[in-house]
């Protein structure tokens, strides 16, 4: 069994949008995990999936951060006994048409990483910033990837146990690429559609210093 | 002896954060040893303040041209130790709440149908 996990803040309309999308595409349960959202997201979810069987409200009661709501939504999937789950942003960013691709590669590969194409419609500070993140990965872990900064990737049971990321905030993905080089787990990579709907949102030029700022400590962490 | 403005200024500053130290004590807000530490460290100060010619001459001309250097590195050397200290507490108490959070969150798992 796979399950969607879908980290949420702030995102009361777009939230419920994008599950109704992947439950319209997928047959998997679908976490999601409201992030101490100062908005109505909760009683959103909560009156509209009520009834739903396949959806699961889970909600922090403090503002964590991304990485600690991916991270509360993965443990929950492994305690319903999920074997995989994939993460997918509640902001309407990544297609949920795409799922399906992400668990095909899920029953040959320990994880699997969604890419843009930074061509298109990608701001040019983001990706001005995801092409530097790319070189510095590149260099000081010689592994070539296509999209550092995407938050739709999927992985195993197994795979999860070894990435367990300490990144509460926007550096996870990051933090994950990292750990998949150095505990040799196979990885794949499908290209997803870029899709940008918020300017401000997401990963700021703060967030991406602290990534920068935390690469050799994923390093030389275990 | 003379005291000047500026010793008294931080003569009376010195006994205010003594009294403050004294007053979470007090209240049980700091521990006996946390007060007697600082309130040593507070101490040393004003001795240093109205005593200056004493710890110029015994203790600071070895190593320090005037006592005002001496205060800044003594100062510098508390402050590195408080921010150290602060940030393994922040950190820590981070871990501690996250930990809670996320737990709490998992706990709630409600099986539908």
């Amino acid at each position: 069994m796979l399950a969607i996990v879908v980290p949420i803040y702030n995102e009361s309309e777009r939230s419920v949008a994008t599950i109704k999308k992947i439950l319209m595409r997928s047959k998997s349960l679908v976490i999601a995990v409201d992030d101490g959202s100062k908005d109505d997201s909760l009683l959103r979810l909560k009156k509209i999936f009520e009834r739903e069987r396949r959806v699961v409200i889970l909600n922090h009661v403090l503002n964590l951060g991304k990485g600690a709501a991916m991270k509360t939504g993965a443990e929950a999937a492994w305690r319903m006994g999920a074997r995989g789950v994939v993460f997918i942003d509640a902001d309407g960013q990544h297609n949920p048409a795409h799922i399906i691709m992400f668990e095909e590669e899920l029953k040959k590969y320990d994880l699997v990483f969604g890419f843009r194409d930074a061509r298109k419609k990608m701001p040019w500070w983001r990706r001005w910033g995801n092409k530097m993140a790319l070189g510095l990965v590149r260099l000081f872990f010689g592994v070539k990837r296509r999209d550092l900064l995407c938050g739709f990737l999927g992985m195993r049971y197994k795979a999860y146990k070894k990435v367990r990321w300490e990144s509460c905030r926007y550096g996870v993905e990051t933090e994950i690429a990292i750990r998949t080089v150095k505990k040799r787990l196979s990885f794949s990579e499908v290209k997803i559609d870029t899709i940008y709907l918020d300017k401000y949102k997401g990963v700021t030029i703060i967030d991406a210093l602290k990534i920068f700022i935390n690469l050799p400590w994923w390093y030389f962490s275990k | 002896m003379i005291i000047g403005g500026l010793q008294l200024l931080l003569t009376f500053f010195t006994f205010f954060m003594i009294y403050v130290l004294f007053f979470h004590w007090k209240r049980k807000e700091i521990t006996l040893v946390t007060f007697s530490v600082w309130g040593g460290i507070w101490l040393i100060f004003i001795l240093m303040v109205i005593f200056p010619d004493f710890f110029r001459t015994s203790i600071i001309s070895n190593y320090f041209v005037r006592l005002m250097d001496f205060g800044m590195v003594a100062a510098l050397v508390v402050l590195t130790y408080l921010t150290v200290e602060n940030n393994i507490k922040i950190k820590k108490l981070e871990k501690e709440i996250e930990t809670l959070v996320r737990e709490l969150a998992v706990r709630s798992i409600k099986r539908k149908g």
